[in-house]
């Protein structure tokens, strides 16, 4: 008979299992999506006429990226919100997962925002309202990980996280909107009231890049879920143990 | 700003998304081969101890 933790490796082990045959197909797409965008972004869409010019380029990963982050964050919240009414583990798995890419992506955020930054504005950091919030964001979604790993039980640990991450996602509608409730900072509005405000082809590149971000971030979620259960099965195997 | 000194800059931008990306996947790779490996070896101690299943 096969034993739980020899099917949590199969998860992996089996290279013509279903689960990862999917994966590899989404983050084959999503590599696809993203080679497209580049292509439509650097030879199809036109440069920037303002003073921004060929820097400008940097806008068609670095808001995808940002999007996708502010989209963990939010796959976060819901899976919070259902593990309080459920206490389903898997929610917390999911948690855990979305808020782990979250802070992937919002480094890189970070770090092509300030590139950029450094282009456009002629500064590497600014306290605009969009920058600062979403900075404080990835500070709370850190603070999640210390909260982790601060608590023994796994129920209560579970508990306290999913509280965490609901309490942290009030900063993310307010990074959303920062840009729209203060117009006067530094920040561009990329999709507001009256649409993105680009032109045709700088709409395409966005979106296929978007598209490909997206993916990517589908792509990357199903590992850390898999990464997580195998996790689980480790604390359930040492529980055994009596270790 | 020149074209110049603004390819300096989209480089750098889009280097350090490949470089970041590179990194978490070579991060999960790891995280993924320990997690095995541990999991092979108690599972393999729960066996050996006649209760694993």
């Amino acid at each position: 008979m096969e034993s739980t933790s020899t099917a949590a490796l199969d998860r992996f082990d089996r290279p013509a299992g279903l689960k990862l045959a999917t994966t590899t197909v989404i983050l084959a797409a999503a590599g696809v999506a993203l080679a497209c965008g580049l292509l439509v972004a650097f030879w199809v869409a036109p440069t920037d006429a303002s003073t921004l010019g060929f820097s400008q380029k940097i806008f068609y990963f670095h808001a995808p990226i940002a999007e996708t982050a502010l989209l963990a964050y939010g796959v976060a919240f819901v899976a919070a919100v259902l593990y309080l009414r459920r206490e389903d583990a898997k929610y917390d798995r999911l948690g855990v997962a979305a808020v782990r890419l979250g802070l992937v992506f919002s480094v890189l955020v970070l770090v092509t925002g300030s590139i950029w930054g450094k282009a456009a504005w002629g500064v590497w950091w600014a306290w605009d309202a969009r920058l600062t919030t979403f900075l404080i964001a990835c500070l709370l979604y850190a603070g999640y990980f210390v909260l982790r790993g601060t608590v023994e039980d796994d129920s209560r640990r579970a508990t306290y996280a999913a509280l965490f991450a609901i309490v942290a996602f009030v900063d993310v509608p307010i990074t959303f909107f920062a840009t729209r409730l203060l117009p006067a900072g530094l920040h561009p509005v990329v999709l507001g009231p009256q649409g993105s405000g680009m032109a045709a082809r700088d709409l395409v590149a966005f979106l296929i890049s978007m598209a490909g971000m997206t993916l990517l971030f589908v792509g990357l979620l199903r590992i850390e879920l898999g990464i997580e259960a195998l996790r689980e099965e480790l604390r359930d195997l040492k529980y055994r143990l009596g270790s | 700003m020149p074209l110049a000194e603004a390819v300096k800059y989209v480089a750098a931008a889009y280097a350090a998304v490949l470089v970041g990306l590179v990194a978490y996947l070579v991060s999960a790779g790891m995280r993924i081969a320990r997690l095995q490996r541990d999991v092979r070896l108690f599972d393999e101690e729960l066996k050996r101890r006649g209760d694993g299943r």
